[in-house]
């Protein structure tokens, strides 16, 4: 028998049980299902992710005052020194894996137009600052080597706090604002960043010189955060290690005593995110796998009632010529079309869920025709898998037997 | 005359754990080609395990069948259905046709398992449906047809594949005596026009006597066989016999099933037998 006409033989038989094969289904379709919209949603996620430490700069490396024993006992909260700044700056080495480096103060303060009173964070930073974290500008320029040197009272926003501050205006540059008796002139506004990975949104700050900021806003010195660029991603362990070691030498630490500093990079984090990515694919996986089981199972149990019921039909089909060949592909073409159209509805419903999460998260929807061929191929396989025992059942019968069953 | 079936020394042992059954005891029989054989014998007499043989559906324990020339009495399952798709035509006691396909349908089935593409499937079993005189039933339904048609139906289906033998078992077995005529008739006519070889099983005298030849078996052994000199002719309804011969007039019994208007016409007296079986 031709495959085409099994085909049609099998379809017409599935079709007169429509609503037994639909139950049927539905294990492969749940299953098919899940892993597509988890698939599709994660992938989506870890594209989001991705995008977002990019935008933060993947070879950015913290530097932050406050190590942490082995316990995870804070051993020291000292702020770092011009000194410290100075001895990174300099370091031979320090300077070849490192492309730009940036120190800077935060200071929580109360800024005002004439109008509008915004409470934000004002961050004094250098003007490698904006290369080693990408900010970009929208309107206007950045603080200069020039403004630093002079401690120049420019400043600029961040889109959270432009919106704030000057709700009715995109491009407020040249427009003065107040920090306590410090007057500020807007020089720019920087390009929106997102959301970051934290949950603190990096929009919402106002810009200055660190000089000005340590000078005439906070009148403090102390230099909260450290950043800097390895020139490539390779080079960042080394470039982590030797800034331990220049900070070390600094502040003179015996060997064995733990850092009082803290050095991390994004890499890290982001290598943390892929872990959590691999043991959330592997959860998919045995789900995913346990449903197509549980789906396979439901198959296998329905095909062997079929072959139950059609004895008969197998006895007359068998005497007019049918061999137990032709019996066995039919009930197994039968067992495969149905976990194949349950797969199908689960691709469908699977994408409809993914594009519905991503959509919502606001992540990117990353749909691959690959995902289809394997969810496809796989809901294949269990169909064969599991038809082929009712389907050996069937093509054992004897003719004889099968012509006499009431 | 050449034999078409030749088997010797036929024996068959079932064998169910505790007891073993001889069913056959050394059958040993020739059918030439051409020859319209009934093979009679009382229930549990072994006539239905020999059909089953015969038909190739099951196997002897020891002896040997040449069906067609071709030693069959070795062969496997898969050899088997090979050979009751090209050889044999079965026409069953219960009609056995596929509730949920269309009569055209059922006819086509051999041709499916034959490998015949669709269009040439469907030209021969309308040839085969048109021989039987219910080319017009083509698309309905067995449970859409009287127990005549469903059998008319199961000897078109029996014959599409143009087998060198039409096995018949019980045929007449769920019919009512007219209807039964009609079907023997159907039998009497493809024998005598289109020289169809028939073996038909059966526990009735009153139908075996319409075959050419008579095979008595009894506990598992042949006990008489005979020639029907005179076989009995089957009774046609009068719609045929008031056309003249109903040979070479096979859509007659069609047409009478047809439509009750032109039975009245043909003045047939509406006989206490003639009831539709709905099956």
């Amino acid at each position: 028998m031709s495959l085409t006409s099994a085909i049609r033989v099998a379809l017409a038989a599935l079709f007169v049980n429509k609503g037994r094969s639909a139950l049927t289904c539905l294990g492969i379709v749940i299953g098919i299902m899940a892993v597509i919209a988890m698939v599709v949603a994660g992938n989506g996620a870890r594209a989001s992710l991705d995008e977002r430490l990019d935008s933060v700069g993947k070879n950015l490396i913290l530097i932050k005052p406050g190590g942490r024993s082995n316990a995870g006992i804070v051993l020291s909260n000292d702020s770092f020194t011009d000194e410290e700044v100075k001895a990174l700056r300099e370091d031979p080495e320090v300077r070849r894996l490192v492309s730009a480096l940036g120190e800077n103060q935060s200071h929580l303060a109360m800024v005002s137009t004439p109008t509008v009173s915004h409470h934000t964070s004002i961050t004094g930073g250098v003007p490698a600052m904006f290369h080693v974290r990408k900010w970009q500008i929208e309107h206007g320029r950045f603080y200069t080597e020039n403004d630093l040197a002079k401690a120049a009272p420019v400043c600029l926003l961040g889109q959270t706090a432009r919106q704030k501050l000057f709700p009715h205006r995109s491009n407020p540059v040249g427009e003065r604002l107040r920090v306590g008796n410090v007057r500020l002139e807007v020089i720019g506004v920087l390009k929106a960043k997102g959301r970051a990975p934290t949950g603190a949104d990096p929009d919402d700050q106002v810009f200055v010189p660190l000089s000005t900021l340590q000078e005439k806003i906070a009148n403090v010195k102390r230099i909260d955060i450290i950043t800097a660029t390895a020139v490539t991603q390779d080079a960042i362990p080394q470039a982590v290690e030797r800034i331990k070691k220049v900070l070390r030498e600094k502040r003179r630490l015996k060997p064995g005593v733990d850092d009082t500093f803290e050095v991390s990079s994004v890499q890290e984090m982001a290598e943390l995110a892929v872990n959590v990515a691999r043991i959330f694919n592997i959860l998919v996986v045995v789900i995913a796998s346990i449903s197509l089981i549980v789906g396979g199972i439901g198959i296998m149990n329905i095909m062997l009632v079929s072959v139950t019921e059609r004895t008969r039909e197998i006895g007359i089909r068998m005497a007019v010529g049918a061999t137990p060949g032709d019996i066995r592909n039919q009930f197994l073409i039968e067992a495969v079309v149905l976990s194949l159209v349950g797969g199908l509805i689960g691709i469908v419903l699977g994408i409809t869920v993914a594009i519905t999460v991503t959509r919502i998260a606001g992540w990117p929807t990353l749909m691959s025709p690959f995902y289809i061929v394997l969810a496809f191929g796989v809901s294949a396989a269990v169909g064969v898998f599991f038809g082929l025992y009712p389907a050996a059942k069937a093509a054992r019968l004897d003719p004889i037997e099968a012509l006499r069953y009431e | 005359m050449k034999p078409i079936i030749q088997i010797e020394e036929i024996h068959k042992i079932y064998d169910t754990g505790a007891v073993q059954v001889q069913a056959l005891r050394g059958v040993s029989l020739s059918v030439e080609e051409g020859e319209f054989l009934a093979i009679m014998g009382a229930s549990g007499s072994g006539k239905s395990t020999l059909m089953n043989i015969l038909g190739c559906l099951d196997r002897p324990t020891s002896g040997r069948y040449l069906l067609d020339g071709e030693d069959v009495s070795k062969l496997n399952r898969y050899q088997l259905a090979r050979i009751r798709n090209r050889k044999l035509g079965f026409v069953f006691q219960g009609f056995n046709l596929l509730k949920r396909h269309t009569a055209l349908e059922n006819v086509e089935l051999p041709l499916l398992y034959a490998g015949v593409s669709a269009r040439e499937r469907r030209r021969r079993a309308l040839a085969k449906l048109e021989l039987v005189g219910l080319a017009d039933r083509a698309g309905h339904l067995p449970n859409q047809l009287s127990g005549g048609q469903q059998q008319r139906v199961a000897i078109a289906r029996a014959l599409v594949n143009e087998p060198r033998i039409l096995l018949a078992d019980e045929p007449t077995g769920n019919l009512d005596s007219v209807t039964s005529e009609e079907i023997l008739a159907e039998f009497q006519r493809l024998h005598r026009d289109l020289g169809q070889t028939i073996i038909m099983v059966t526990h009735e005298l009153d139908v075996a006597d319409h075959a050419q030849r008579i095979v008595l078996i009894r506990d598992g052994k042949v006990a008489d066989d005979r020639s029907n000199l005179r076989p009995r002719e089957a009774r046609r309804r009068r719609v045929a016999d008031a056309n003249g011969s109903d040979i070479g007039r096979p859509h007659a019994l069609a047409a009478d099933d047809r439509s009750p208007a032109l039975v009245a016409a043909g003045g047939r007296e509406p006989g206490p037998g003639v009831v539709r079986e709905t099956a």
